[in-house]
């Protein structure tokens, strides 16, 4: 009997449950497709093995597109939640008959919940096919032209988000119904207002009007007294305002953190000095970083005695020297398989019987192994600026390993230790880690060391087969020099002292490379963003213009006493603008303030400039609306609103 | 230096906007008929129904009359009422007010119209939801920049007439139905019109409210407004100078009680008595 009164009284109302269907389903599918999308992205949650970028950024860009996901979730089911809500306000009148005429509350409940799960569930099935058809004609286009979007259809998340979501609106909406069942005629009388309100205006704000225009003072006066509709549309614009913030700032953020993490891990205008074959694989570990077929490196004959560069060291500073260069940056470079070793920390206890505080030391972490990029380098002297965590100062015996190495295989890297065996020497070395460092090079697969710590763990003194030049300088503007001369100089060098087979390489184009792969994936988000923005802003559009639609009675009122349409249409936009410009700064603060807790761990602020800049577009785009909404508002048949109850 | 003063360019008040209405009529104004109906017609339709909810009508309307509107439900009287209102546009036909056709006019111009020259009083009081009492009374006179201090205090003197004072910051669900229609007749009453349209105002109301304000009606009539109300109150009807009876959009009965009759200044009325006058309402009920 429920589900019949509830079809029968859908299709009845059949207007209304299509602009509630239109909205529930632009919402939805915004979601399913989002969460489709970022699954082939492979940004929804960290992969197994990182097969480009690296640890961090994939870090970054997964919690930022998690985080969208969670804010849009919950603008979906907000938005379905507020829905069914009007659906249960416009029945009042109808729940007040039906108790009249003895219908039981257990069949009420029945009635209205079954009709708006009805309406949700329709939603939810319209929704996610129209998502997998929009991600599937996406499939199609990124294929054809890009190539390197994964088919990774999403079912379990999508079938779990609508069980809850049904769950949710099963309790909520149905307390709201047993609610309304339980109210008292004066309390359903009193509609969006409380029922006990104090309608005096307080003496300061009372003041405040009295200066201002009447069609201000009637939005006021509107928004002051209907506080529960102005909570509902707050919490809207909010959530949507906070997702379109987070969206654009994010991408800012990541663009900029990414950027500023490959040139401080790579350096931007760098030489590269040393045998072909050793440079070929310098270069390769780089590419890795924004080239997923290119695989990472493997181990090879790097520690070959006619690779060793040192002898060009003197005459290398000489030639620089005149180029305005006073360092060069001496390598060992080669690829060995190290294990992880366990380190101790101390963990904070509670004795269960006792309930007293105490601490024990205890082992974390395994003895995984990995083939990893090493270098022997002068710490002091390095072109890289890395961000890192740990201390780089001072390391002896210690060792750098790379952020991909420490989130894939270490525990609790910063307390543990790095080991690797010299076979030629039968031997086996230990390191403790003493920082962890963003890497760009072998996708972050990489230790460093005291240069003259691995010549003599390698049993190679004196032995450096890469030397790294920054010539920033010669780029600066001001500068004397021609690059090109400056590079022909260094190779005639190496040619001349160290034969044929030595040569100079220019690590910029790799590093250009590596800083067009952060923009190409920020481009996938802008483009996300944007048809994000689309949604969101239809979506509120079609609510704004449903609250603007409940108070036509009012509004046809006020055109019956005398008021034009023009100070209609400004006490409506000035009543929008309002829950705009509070909905803003409320979602800029929500948003900056949970950016920082959860995005800005190891990402990069930028300029102040551009949080406000992006609050103040998202307060021009939904003003926009919000003129659009109230320019288009007609009285078209004032003398029927005004013969409704 | 000495910093120019602009002149400050004076936006056109309401009452400018009438005025300037009034200019483009014609002078002299012929004064009678006040109101003149012409054929008017009003179709509504439902589906594929055409429902004719004023068909034909025909009706002249002197100055300080005082017409009530009889019929049963569905006869057309809210319709003819929100038709004279200007809140509706007719089908067919005209409504003269003082020889000006309104119909033509867009709804801009008929805002306009209504505030200066309609006081509107509804069956279900339409008394703003979200403003109080006062506010609501306030209103009208506000929309025609009259100074916030005047507003309040001819508000709340209207208040005070019909008895409200103490309900003044009450929103309208905080208030009964007698109360609600109290407030909504003091909106009426605001900026003074010469026509009051009321629509069954005590069709919801109990016997006490509806005899305050059968009472705030004959008081209306006394001060020379020209009255039209939809009724089936006798408390509204007795006091009226003609009664019209309508039936599927039609006017099937025009009875003249007695001939235009109000209060001279000195309080004595001049006319037929009002024993004469009930007589003719109890004919009319008769023939319903």
């Amino acid at each position: 009997m429920s589900m019949n009164f509830a079809i029968k009284d859908i299709v009845h109302h059949r207007l209304e449950s299509k602009s509630i269907l239109r909205s529930n389903i632009t919402i939805l599918t915004l979601f399913f497709f989002y969460l489709n999308i970022v699954r082939s992205f492979n940004f929804l949650t960290m992969p197994p093995l990182i097969n480009f970028l690296n640890f961090t950024l994939f870090e970054l860009f997964t919690q930022f597109n998690q985080f969208l996901l969670i804010l849009t979730g919950i603008l979906a089911a907000a938005i379905l939640i507020i829905n069914n809500h009007a659906i249960i306000e416009a029945r009042k009148k109808d729940i007040a008959i039906m108790k009249a005429i003895g219908t039981y509350p257990s069949h009420l409940y029945g009635f209205y919940l079954s009709e708006v799960l009805i309406i949700c569930a329709i939603s939810m099935i319209i929704a996610w096919i129209l998502a997998f058809g929009g991600y599937l004609i996406l499939y199609l286009i990124f294929s054809s032209l890009i190539g390197n979007l994964a088919w990774y259809p999403e079912r379990g998340l999508s079938f779990l988000f609508m069980a809850s979501l049904l769950l949710v609106i099963f309790m909520f909406n149905g307390w709201e119904i047993r609610k309304i069942g339980n109210l008292s005629y004066s309390e359903t009388k009193a509609g969006p207002m409380k029922s006990k309100i104090h309608a005096i205006l307080k003496p300061r704000l009372r003041n405040f009007l009295r200066r201002k225009s009447l069609s201000l003072n009637t939005a006021i006066r509107n928004l002051y007294r209907k506080k529960k509709k102005v909570r509902q549309t707050l919490v809207m614009i909010t959530l949507a305002s906070m997702i379109l913030f987070t969206c654009f700032f994010g991408i800012f953020v990541i663009n900029k953190t990414g950027s500023t993490y490959v040139t401080q891990a790579q350096g931007e205008y760098v030489l590269a000095l040393g045998n072909d074959y050793v440079l070929e694989a310098y270069n390769q570990g780089y590419t890795t970083f924004s080239n997923s077929s290119v695989d990472p490196l493997s181990t090879g004959m790097f520690l070959n005695s006619e690779y060793n560069i040192t002898e060009i060291n003197t005459f290398l500073m000489e030639t620089l020297t005149e180029y305005d260069i006073q360092a060069i940056d001496s390598r060992l470079f080669t690829a060995e398989t190290i294990i992880e070793q366990p380190g101790v920390v101390l963990q904070a206890l509670i004795n269960e019987t006792t309930g007293a505080d105490y601490q024990e030391y205890a082992l974390v972490g395994g003895e995984d192994t990995r083939l990893v990029a090493m270098q022997g380098v002068h710490f002091d002297e390095m072109v890289q600026d890395w961000y890192y965590e740990g201390a780089l100062l001072n390391i002896q015996n210690g060792a750098v390993i790379g952020d991909t190495l420490a989130g894939e295989i270490y525990e609790s890297a910063l307390v543990q230790w790095i080991s690797y065996s010299n076979i030629e020497a039968n031997r086996t070395y230990r390191h403790k880690i003493n920082a962890i460092v963003f890497d760009t090079f072998n996708r972050g697969n990489s230790a460093y060391f005291l240069l003259e710590s691995l010549q003599e763990t390698l049993g190679r003194p004196n032995f450096t087969n890469l030397i790294l030049v920054d010539y920033s300088a010669i780029m600066m503007e001001d500068s004397l020099f021609d690059k090109d001369l400056f590079i022909e100089t260094i190779t005639n060098l190496l040619h001349s002292k160290m034969g044929e087979d030595f040569n100079v390489l220019d690590l910029y184009p790799t590093f250009q490379a590596n800083e067009q792969a952060i923009f190409e994936n920020t481009l996938t988000q802008i483009i996300l963003s944007m048809f994000m923005t689309f949604i969101i802003g239809f979506n509120l559009y079609q609510f704004q213009r449903g609250r603007v639609n409940d108070d036509l009675k009012d509004n046809s009122i006020l055109y019956a006493l005398g008021a034009k349409e023009k100070f209609i249409q400004h006490t409506i936009f000035w009543e929008l603008i309002f829950l705009i410009s509070l909905g803003t700064l409320l979602a800029f603060i929500g948003a900056m303030y949970l950016i920082i807790i959860f995005l800005m761990d190891n990402s990069n602020m930028p300029s102040i400039w551009v949080p406000l800049g992006t609050g103040a577009g998202i307060f021009v785009f939904f003003s926009g609306l919000s003129w659009i909404i109230a320019r288009r508002f007609h009285i078209s048949a004032p003398n029927q609103n005004l013969m409704s109850n | 230096m000495q910093r120019k003063h602009k002149e400050k360019k004076m936006k056109p008040t309401r009452k400018d906007e009438y005025d300037y209405l009034m200019e483009q009529i014609p002078f002299p104004i012929p004064t009678s008929p006040f109101i003149k109906i012409s054929e008017l017609v009003k179709d509504f339709e439902i589906g594929e129904y055409i429902v004719r909810a004023v068909d034909n009508v025909e009706l002249l309307i002197r100055e300080h009359e005082y017409i009530a509107i009889i019929g049963e439900s569905g006869a057309g009287k809210t319709t003819l009422l929100h038709l004279l209102a200007g809140l509706d546009k007719p089908t067919a036909g005209a409504i003269y007010l003082s020889h000006i056709n309104i119909i033509p006019m867009d709804y801009e111009t008929l805002a306009t119209y209504r505030i200066f020259n309609v006081g509107l009083v509804f069956q279900n009081y339409n008394l703003i939801s979200s403003l109080t009492a006062v506010e609501n009374v306030m209103f009208p006179m506000q929309l025609c920049q009259i100074p916030l201090n005047e507003c309040e205090s001819k508000a709340n003197e209207l208040l005070e007439q019909v008895g409200l004072t103490a309900r003044a910051e009450h929103l309208p669900f905080q208030l009964s139905a007698g109360e609600q229609q109290r407030v909504a007749i003091a909106r009426a009453l605001a900026l003074d019109p010469p026509i009051i349209l009321a629509d069954e105002p005590t069709a919801n109301l109990d016997k006490k409210n509806a005899e305050f304000i059968g009472e705030l009606f004959e008081r209306f009539q006394s001060e020379g407004k020209t009255i039209v109300v939809a009724t089936h109150d006798e408390k509204l009807i007795k006091h009226a100078h003609r009664i019209l009876v309508m039936a599927e959009g039609k006017i099937i009965s025009d009875k003249q009680v007695t001939e235009i009759s109000f209060r001279d200044n000195d309080g004595e009325t001049d006319g037929i008595d009002e024993v004469s006058k009930s007589e003719e309402v109890k004919k009319i009920d008769e023939a319903l």
